[in-house]
């Protein structure tokens, strides 16, 4: 073990400011990668379309916004009235508290504090409506043009906002490869004079390698922490956030959270597992018998 | 006084099943010095694989220090490397450490960690480096940088010296002053070593010669 801990102290002892520079570019693309792969993943596990958990008004049904300061009472006669009315299917009323706090987005010009009637009159609105203007208590009325539910604050994702984030992953993931694979070729550059030292005073090559391949791992493991750093941050805000928790459910599932993490776990030293194999090659190259150069028998 | 290196039979082909050596046996006893000429660079190539155990032979055996390294592990042969064979390539690749540091490096890099100073001071004199070791390896003439490489592979203190001639101009001083240099190592420190090239016109004046170019009955050993 005493080589493999030698070389791993020369790894850190030769560092210098390029190839920090290289080391903090392997952190952060992996990083960058892991990050735009947890967005793909919530992307992916999104309703699909509003998939509204309850509809509050149907297109083409009246919304009937009351007068402030009504009594119960003035309420429960007003709704009787219009319950009575002839093209009067159905008849609700929602306490304007209950709205607000469901944060259902009614139209600005139909505010009011004092409650709403959601009347459903088929094809007979206009007429309705008309009706409804002369009634005392009504502060203003509307035929809702589209469904209105507690579901139209879901944020969908665009497809093309899926793709730049697909390309995104991929192009960081090859990034981050690749710059493993500098960092270790930049050491090993160094150490081109002492690698065959290190071969003929017989050291496996093995010795070299997995300090190497041992580096570009913990840098991208490192970015593999970061990313999972974001990703309870993000959990814990989502938890707190209304929007961020029906446009994302997967984001506050702590099982889906927990298997996400491990799995990055794992793939962050993956990546800098592949990104050391390849920059290794230097060490493959003089590990190797010497080749016989000129023709046999020469 | 027992062989400290035998050959015995030595064969090895190429992937293809062409013949690179062929039936080679030599041997050199403890304290001697040798030197094996008349091989093509295939050759030399070939005999340092099988030799640093990096190849196996298709047949024959390799008795170093009382051990056949054909027939032991590849973790036993790196363990004799470290500590009973050295070897000195022709050319090392220079880097922008010193020559003492270059020496430390190497101790250091293999685990040791007693008399590291003594060790090195020892090798830079056997070389005849002592009064450059600060200097820079890629600072160093040809000379000089087959001298680090006597002194890297003497710097732990092997039984068994093996030396790729280096790649020096046979027709100057100057590989005379190298060949003297492994006459001096060889008595003052008693050590065996066995010298390998393909570099034709060497005068190997008082080393024994062991041409493998020639077949085994017909008088294969030459000493000058």
């Amino acid at each position: 073990m005493k080589p493999i801990s030698f070389i791993s102290k020369q790894i850190i002892r030769e560092m210098n400011l390029r190839r920090f520079g290289y080391s903090m570019g392997v952190v952060a693309t992996s990083f960058l990668f892991l990050s735009c792969l947890y967005l793909l993943f919530f992307m992916h596990s999104q309703p699909i379309g509003s998939a509204p958990k309850k509809v509050y008004a149907n297109q083409g049904q009246i919304i009937v916004a009351l007068s402030g300061k009504q009594s119960s009472q003035a309420i429960s006669k007003l709704y009787l009235s219009i319950r009575k009315w002839k093209p009067v299917n159905s008849i609700q009323f929602f306490a304007a508290p209950e709205l607000n706090q469901e944060e259902v987005h009614l139209p600005p010009n139909i505010t009011s504090g004092g409650g709403y009637f959601i009347i459903d009159a088929a094809h007979n609105s206009p007429t309705v409506l008309n009706r409804l203007k002369d009634i005392s208590g009504v502060k203003s009325t509307l035929i809702a043009e589209q469904n209105i539910s507690k579901g139209k604050t879901l944020f969908i994702f665009p497809s093309w906002l899926k793709g730049v984030v697909l390309a995104g992953t991929i192009l960081f993931a090859l990034v981050a490869t690749a710059l493993t694979n500098y960092t270790i070729s930049s050491i090993i550059e160094k150490w081109s004079g002492d690698l065959e030292t290190l071969k003929y005073g017989g050291i496996g090559s093995s010795k070299i390698k997995i300090p190497l391949i041992g580096y570009g791992v913990l840098c991208t493991t490192f970015g593999a922490g970061l990313g999972i750093i974001l990703l309870y941050v993000a959990s814990n805000w989502a938890s707190t956030n209304e929007i961020a928790r029906i446009s994302l459910p997967a984001l506050v599932n702590n099982r889906f959270i927990l298997g996400l993490a491990l799995w990055s776990g794992l793939l962050g030293p993956v990546i800098g597992f592949l990104g050391g194999g390849l920059g290794i090659s230097k060490v493959k190259e003089v590990w190797a018998p010497r080749s016989l150069e000129d023709p046999i028998n020469s | 006084m027992g062989n400290e290196i035998q050959v015995s039979e030595l064969s090895y082909y190429t992937n293809d099943n062409e013949p690179v050596l062929q039936n080679v046996s030599f041997g050199l006893d403890e304290g001697e010095i040798g030197y094996i000429t008349g091989l093509s660079q295939s050759q030399q190539s070939a005999l340092i694989n099988v030799l640093l155990g990096d190849e196996e032979p298709d047949n024959g055996q390799i008795l170093m220090v009382d051990r056949n390294i054909v027939s032991i592990s590849k973790q036993k042969t790196l363990a004799m490397r470290k500590s009973d064979v050295g070897f000195a390539p022709s050319s090392i690749q220079t880097s922008s450490r010193s020559v003492v540091e270059t020496l430390r490096f190497k101790l250091k890099a293999l685990g040791e960690t007693y008399d590291l100073e003594t060790k090195i001071e020892g090798a830079l004199q056997d070389s005849q480096l002592a009064g450059k070791q600060d200097l820079h390896t890629c600072d160093l003439d040809r000379l000089e940088q087959a001298q680090l490489s006597l002194a890297l592979a003497l710097v732990n203190r092997p039984e068994l010296l093996l030396v790729e001639h280096p790649s020096i101009d046979s027709s100057t001083e100057q590989e005379q002053h190298y060949l003297q240099l492994l006459q001096e190592t060889n008595n003052n420190r008693g050590i065996t070593i066995l010298g390998i090239t393909s570099t034709p016109g060497s005068h190997f004046e008082g080393i024994k010669q062991i041409d493998i170019s020639k077949p085994p009955n017909s008088s294969a050993i030459n000493v000058q």
